[in-house]
């Protein structure tokens, strides 16, 4: 992907215009210096499937989202420091009709019960599973240490991710990188 | 939560231009590099900012590698060297493996792509995990301000619970770790609540073998107050001695002895104590084992 221009422009009044692209979609908006990343993406975007959990210290990791092809927690960013920045989030994973593998995998194993931790834990299985092909189960526990789940006691999400590994391992090169392409 | 009002943000892409914004807004203006500690301190409103200069598009904090300064062979880590890269990158994890087990603890993986050394050191917790590594290694760290530069010892750098030597208008730079001498090694391990939380009590030492006899050691105790101690009075027992199990915790005592420790809300100081003495042997254990595979 081509990398994007920063808008690098100060409104003044404690706002800025900054531009990312979010899912491969370009946007160029004008906001509040203090707003958080996760709100930005929330309230600005649209895109309510980042969540906000902890809300302070970045404890709980459902904000997670991939940016510049790390998992970072969005809560713990301004939005202006994203200004150029190339963003996915959950929306970005896949589609109802063809479900990401991290997704299937989720489906599959039943990696969730309220789903309120499942597109931050997603965000963070998608960094991991990037770059590692054959992940230990010690590998995927260090792996989503950043992301509670009150609800599956995480032996669910473990199988999910393994899942999600073995289809990705018996994929092709080009289309690990089509999925993978953040 | 929200941040309190901040009225403006810049994100300058020189050192020169970064210092002139820091002289120009005075107290009024803070630094922010990962963020991983600032950005919560400014939900809590813990902090009166009303300027952000953004630190990431800098060029100057971002050297990384081993180079040679009048003939001393270092590594340099610009103040931008993210934790993930300590955590990962193949010339720490082989030559200066202690930085590499300490930011291994740092928080998670999200944390850890996003959160710098510079950060961590300017930021000083008493329980964060970088202080002990870059104590334990004898680093000088670079600051810079509109006036000049200096160097300063990683000893003289921590002045109490989030003190350090970082003036106003100064920045850090980088730092520098000189490359160990022949026969030394270095273990760091941190003993926490929950994995990737703060310290309740972290040692790391570096220790200089000759066969089976010790040189030198530098030994230094984080999740203490204000900052790490340094144990001297171990140090003093293992200088010259051959070393056994026997010895290490006869070592291991001295520092559960040494190091004042406290009750708060993480640990009593009894149970700090306890956890100083099994933890200090294990230390010693690994950087002695280190140190040994990089003598064959």
């Amino acid at each position: 992907m081509q990398p994007i221009q920063e808008a690098q422009q100060t409104v003044g009044n404690g706002m800025k215009t900054i531009q990312v692209r979010v899912n491969g979609k370009i946007a160029k908006k004008e906001v509040p210096i203090r707003m958080l990343l996760v709100d930005f993406i929330r309230e600005e975007l649209a895109l309510t499937g980042t969540h906000v959990g902890c809300s302070v210290e970045g404890r709980c990791g459902a904000c997670t989202i991939v940016l510049n092809g790390d998992a970072v927690k969005s809560c713990l960013m301004l939005a202006v420091q994203a200004d150029g920045a190339d963003i996915m989030t959950v929306e970005g994973l896949g589609t109802t009709d063809k479900l990401h593998p991290i997704q299937q995998g989720f489906w599959e194993k039943h990696g969730l019960q309220c789903g309120f931790c499942t597109p931050g834990m997603m965000m963070s299985v998608y960094n991991l599973l990037k770059t590692t092909r054959h992940p230990s189960i010690d590998e995927i526990r260090d792996a989503l240490v950043g992301n509670l789940c009150r609800c599956t006691g995480y032996e669910h999400i473990i199988q999910a991710v393994q899942y999600a590994a073995d289809q990705v391992a018996a994929m092709s090169k080009e289309e690990r990188d089509e999925i993978f392409s953040y | 939560m929200y941040p309190a009002t901040i009225t403006d943000y810049m994100a300058p892409t020189t050192l020169d231009e970064c210092i002139q914004l820091l002289e120009q807004h005075g107290s009024q203006a803070k630094l922010i590099a990962g963020g991983q500690s600032f950005v919560p301190l400014l939900k809590l409103r813990m902090t009166d900012t009303s300027i952000v200069i953004d630190i990431n598009r800098i060029i100057e904090l971002q050297e990384f590698g081993e180079k040679n300064i009048s003939q001393k062979r270092i590594l340099r880590l610009g103040a931008l060297t993210k934790h993930k890269t300590l955590a990962t990158h193949p010339l720490v994890v082989s030559k200066y493996p202690i930085l590499s087990d300490a930011a291994k603890f740092i928080g998670d993986v999200q944390v850890r792509n996003r959160g710098t050394i510079g950060g961590s050191l300017v930021h000083a917790d008493p329980a964060a995990d970088l202080p002990v590594p870059i104590l334990v290694l004898d680093s000088t760290l670079r600051i810079v301000s509109r006036e000049g530069e200096r160097t300063v010892s990683a000893d003289d750098f921590f002045l109490g619970i989030m003190m350090t030597v970082v003036e106003q208008n100064e920045i850090l730079v980088n730092i520098d770790i000189p490359a160990p001498l022949p026969g030394t090694g270095a273990a760091y391990y941190k003993c926490c609540a929950v994995y990737g939380d703060f310290a309740i009590i972290s040692v790391g030492a570096s220790v200089t073998m000759t066969d089976d006899s010790c040189d030198s050691s530098r030994i230094y105790v984080g999740g203490v107050y204000p900052s790490p101690q340094r144990a001297v009075q171990t140090e003093a027992f293992l200088q010259g001695k051959a070393i056994t199990d026997d010895i290490l915790q006869q070592a291991a005592d001295i520092l559960a002895d040494e190091i004042p420790v406290e009750t708060d809300m993480r640990a009593t100081a009894e149970y700090r104590r306890i956890l100083l003495k099994e933890h200090g042997f294990k230390v010693l254990s690994k950087a002695i084992k280190r140190a040994k595979e990089d003598n064959i």
